[in-house]
């Protein structure tokens, strides 16, 4: 079964929270040294890496799409937008009182990006990262659809309103 | 000006999708160097555009939803 939904991983956000210490630099969702990477449609709800309960939610290559252009492990989002720019991550606040994480639209040219059937969905995840998670995923975002490229630009244009939006004020 | 019972129909219908999806839509275009091009947006309003050159490049321009976390009303 495919995976069906996108998500925040609890333990890292928690973490956050609580200031919890990791080794590689704490976790800052701002920092354009995490990655980008893609998934194929094969794994599922709520197993391995689509736990979004786990708490340990360390990345893997997993089901991986990569290929000509985009390189096992993903792209480092300083590099990921168009011209090999950064996309410059942001979290602020978006819709009155909710924390919107946003970053510019992401833009790889020259890629071929099939196995697996292409890119289902991507995580983006703390990539220099190495204890007390390994390279902890954020967020998995799900694309409903699989989408290769073949020589050419794998893009996504995020919404208007961010990669995720938490809503605090009821 | 008091609407008709066509138009109250007219009304009720908007937004209805009759087969329950709705269908892709396509441009086709030449580039500035005559190269033809199919543009195909989906339901999901993602973009594959399809080149007709030597290596049949294909681009693609996905538009996720924001992934939304919304508290309970109190």
């Amino acid at each position: 079964m495919a995976i069906t939904k996108s998500g925040i991983y609890i333990q890292p956000f928690k973490d956050l929270m609580i200031q919890t210490s990791y080794t590689g630099g704490n976790l800052d969702f701002t920092l354009d040294t995490y990655k980008i990477s893609l998934w194929d449609n094969t794994m599922a709800d709520g197993s391995g890496l689509m736990d979004f309960s786990s708490t340990s939610p360390a990345w893997a290559n997993t089901n991986e799409v990569a290929g000509t252009g985009w390189s096992t492990g993903g792209v480092l989002l300083s590099a990921a937008a168009s011209g090999s720019s950064s996309t410059s991550p942001t979290l602020a606040e978006g819709t009155t009182g909710s924390i919107r994480y946003d970053m510019g639209d992401i833009s790889v040219a020259s890629t071929t990006l099939s196995t697996g059937g292409g890119p289902y969905g991507c995580f983006i995840y703390a990539d220099p990262v190495s204890s007390p998670i390994a390279k902890p995923i954020l967020v998995a975002v799900n694309f409903l659809a699989a989408y290769p490229t073949n020589n050419g630009t794998f893009g996504i244009t995020w919404s208007g309103t961010g990669v995720f939006e938490i809503d605090l004020t009821p | 000006m008091a609407e008709t019972p066509i138009d109250l129909d007219k009304m009720r219908s908007i937004g209805v999708l009759g087969h329950g999806r709705t269908k892709n839509r396509v441009r086709e275009y030449r580039r500035p160097d005559g190269i033809r091009v199919k543009e195909t947006t989906d339901e999901n309003n993602a973009t594959v555009t399809e080149h007709a050159t030597k290596d049949d490049r294909v681009d693609v321009m996905i538009r996720p939803q924001t992934v939304t976390m919304k508290a309970g009303v109190n």
